[in-house]
């Protein structure tokens, strides 16, 4: 149970007054209370203590013991009240606190690591901390209140955005799954790829852990074929650089090929083309916070940036 | 300035993570809670909860203002229950500290009678010298401490405190049982020129009383020992190795193989007091122990003689 009403602090604060003007009338002078008006505030805070607080005499006014200990713990709480309302206005204005994010690791090296160095220059009091993992791990953490925004996605044809009436998403870009050759490969001359003339390729995959072997798996049966698998891992630096050494071709989405091994080719799929769909998933009224709320536009809008800046590195016509 | 009483509704709002029961706990509607949490929102100007479909979870401003309204909170209650420990006995605390001499005798007593009266309050006692502890009766640590104030010694003043005489205790001077002036009933201190001497350490108030008095009587004592601890002073006053001054309310208690006699023809006197924090006598508890320390040192003063041993009546 909780205990009873706290006291007011205006009250004891009224203390303070009587002690430093000597008398009751020049408290009441210095505060703008009539002498009744102050006594009777004065007598509410007794009452409800069961002590005197002050000892009136005609010509001067002292705290008792009483009134003097609780003068001295009013100054502190003030103080204290104080620091609460700075420390929270300097939230309010982005010049405190903190935000937690949690992303996967081909959006964290991307889309999340530019829209942490945006909000750093422009939000330098704001704390950001980072956190690196697959969804499945920490959208619980999410939902528990431990984390403030965790970026997720959805593959065409495999997943569909997570669904919790706690959690909101907002929708930040569509990755498009491309295909990652050789740069020496016989189809690294096209600009857009027919799925269809992969089919005598080796493939590399994802671990069932991870999308892109089901994408993979859907969208070869889609043109016709059943792809070869090679080999499955989920550190896409690997699947590169075993794609670089002519081990096999992989889909990657377009935001893990950034940074492109050197003897790899990107090229996209004809057509309307297949994407990874991206969403940053927040609490629903988690964007009441103002960082969250920034952090959320910054996402948007460098989303919004990445997504059609998509030259093909590894050079066309190679 | 925030309001504590909206505070505290969002502190139970975060301790039990929903509107619902915080509503229970502070004996709220829910909706008297949401609107105590959004006048708090409006008045600091940012969200302090997410108000999700089906649970509370605070903003990182709100979880701020949470955290800093426990320690506002715990504070007031402090101050609530520090006040009402001074209005009445009941439940009160009363921290002493005392000397040694006095520690055996009139607070012994008095914390033995105090008790007896007001069994609800919780004593504590420490020993040490003066200028130890009394600083600690401005800092708050201490309600009430024992001082001494010896002839010709200044005395150092604490801040902040006030005093109560409680007794003059006069010096006599201890010497070892087949002393040649052992049978004397009292010695004058010019008889005592070439002893040697017992005196205290540089560390308390009463160093340089031996040396001072000797002086006054026209020879420079010769301390050869400095303890504070009386009982040690008379260990080595009873093996001989020299004489010491000693206050006539440590002879209750003293060694069995000395004497203590009165100086003549004027007595050396120390004082004591019982100092206090300014307005410490408007604290019941602490008005009601200078009361008692005042009474038992009055019949402490009028019955003590100069026999070793014999417990004051």
């Amino acid at each position: 149970m909780a205990r009873g009403r706290p006291l007011d602090l205006r009250r004891i604060e009224l203390l303070e007054h009587i002690e430093r003007g000597g008398t009751i009338s020049a408290a009441a002078d210095t505060l703008n209370f009539t002498c009744s008006g102050l006594s009777q505030q004065l007598r509410l805070l007794e009452g409800e203590l069961g002590t005197a607080l002050v000892e009136r005499s005609p010509r001067e006014a002292t705290l008792t013991d009483a009134g003097r200990v609780l003068m001295h713990h009013a100054a502190y709480i003030r103080e204290r009240l104080e620091l609460a309302e700075r420390e929270v206005r300097e939230i309010a204005q982005l010049r405190g606190g903190q935000l937690r994010i949690a992303t996967f690791r081909s959006v964290g090296e991307t889309l999340v690591a530019d829209a942490v160095a945006y909000f750093c220059a422009h939000w330098p009091g704001v704390r950001l901390a980072l956190r690196a993992g697959e969804p499945e791990d920490y959208l619980p953490l999410l939902r528990a209140g431990e984390v403030d925004v965790a970026l997720t996605f959805a593959y065409d044809g495999v997943d569909s955005p997570v669904l919790d009436q706690r959690l909101a998403l907002a929708h930040l870009c569509d990755d498009e799954m491309v295909v990652v050759l050789p740069a020496g490969h016989r189809l690294a001359r096209y600009e857009r790829l027919p799925l269809e003339a992969l089919r005598h390729d080796r493939w590399i995959v994802s671990t069932p852990r991870c999308s892109v072997q089901a994408f993979t798996a859907r969208a070869c049966r889609a043109a016709g074929y059943e792809p070869r698998v090679v080999l499955a891992t989920d550190d896409y630096r690997i699947a590169q650089a075993l794609v670089a050494c002519g081990g096999g071709v992989t889909f990657l989405p377009r935001l893990a090929t950034r940074a492109l091994h050197a003897g790899c080719a990107v090229r996209p799929l004809e057509g309307d083309g297949l994407f990874r769909h991206i969403y940053a998933a927040h609490r629903v009224g988690g964007e009441r916070s103002p960082a969250l709320a920034r952090m959320l536009e910054v996402l948007r809008e460098i989303g919004r940036d990445d997504a059609p800046a998509a030259d093909y590195p590894g050079g066309i016509h190679a | 300035m925030l309001d504590i009483r909206r505070m505290r509704v969002l502190r139970e709002v975060a301790r039990r993570g929903s509107m619902s029961a915080a509503a229970d706990a502070l004996n709220y509607t829910p909706s008297a809670v949401s609107q105590q949490v959004a006048t708090l929102e409006r008045e600091i100007g940012v969200a302090l909860v997410e108000r999700g479909p089906r649970s509370i979870m605070l903003t990182d401003a709100g979880r701020a203002l949470a955290d800093h309204a426990e320690i506002i909170l715990a504070r007031l209650e402090i101050a609530e229950t520090e006040v009402r420990e001074i209005a009445g006995l009941r439940g009160g605390r009363l921290r002493l500290a005392t000397f040694r001499t006095a520690g055996e005798t009139i607070m012994a007593r008095a914390i033995t009678a105090f008790h007896t009266q007001h069994p609800e309050v919780e004593l504590r006692l420490v020993e040490g010298e003066p200028e130890d502890y009394l600083p600690l009766i401005k800092s708050g640590e201490i309600d009430l401490g024992l001082d001494f104030e010896y002839d010709h010694l200044p005395r150092l003043r604490v801040e902040s405190s006030e005093e109560q005489l409680l007794m003059e205790d006069e010096i006599g001077i201890a010497l070892p049982a087949r002393h040649r002036l052992a049978e004397q009933e009292a010695i004058e201190l010019d008889e005592l020129a070439g002893e040697a001497w017992i005196g205290s350490t540089p560390r308390s108030s009463a160093h340089g009383f031996t040396e001072r008095l000797c002086a006054g009587a026209g020879f420079e004592a010769q301390v050869k020992f400095e303890t504070d601890d009386y009982h040690v002073a008379e260990a080595l006053v009873a093996t001989g190795v020299g004489i010491a001054f000693l206050p006539r309310m440590a002879v209750a208690t003293a060694h069995p193989d000395i004497v203590v006699r009165p100086v003549a023809p004027t007595p050396p006197m120390r004082r004591i007091f019982a100092v206090f924090r300014a307005g410490g006598l408007r604290s019941p508890t602490t008005s009601a122990m200078v009361t008692l320390l005042q009474e038992i040192s009055a019949e402490a003063a009028g019955a003590a003689d100069w026999s070793a041993g014999a417990a004051p009546a």
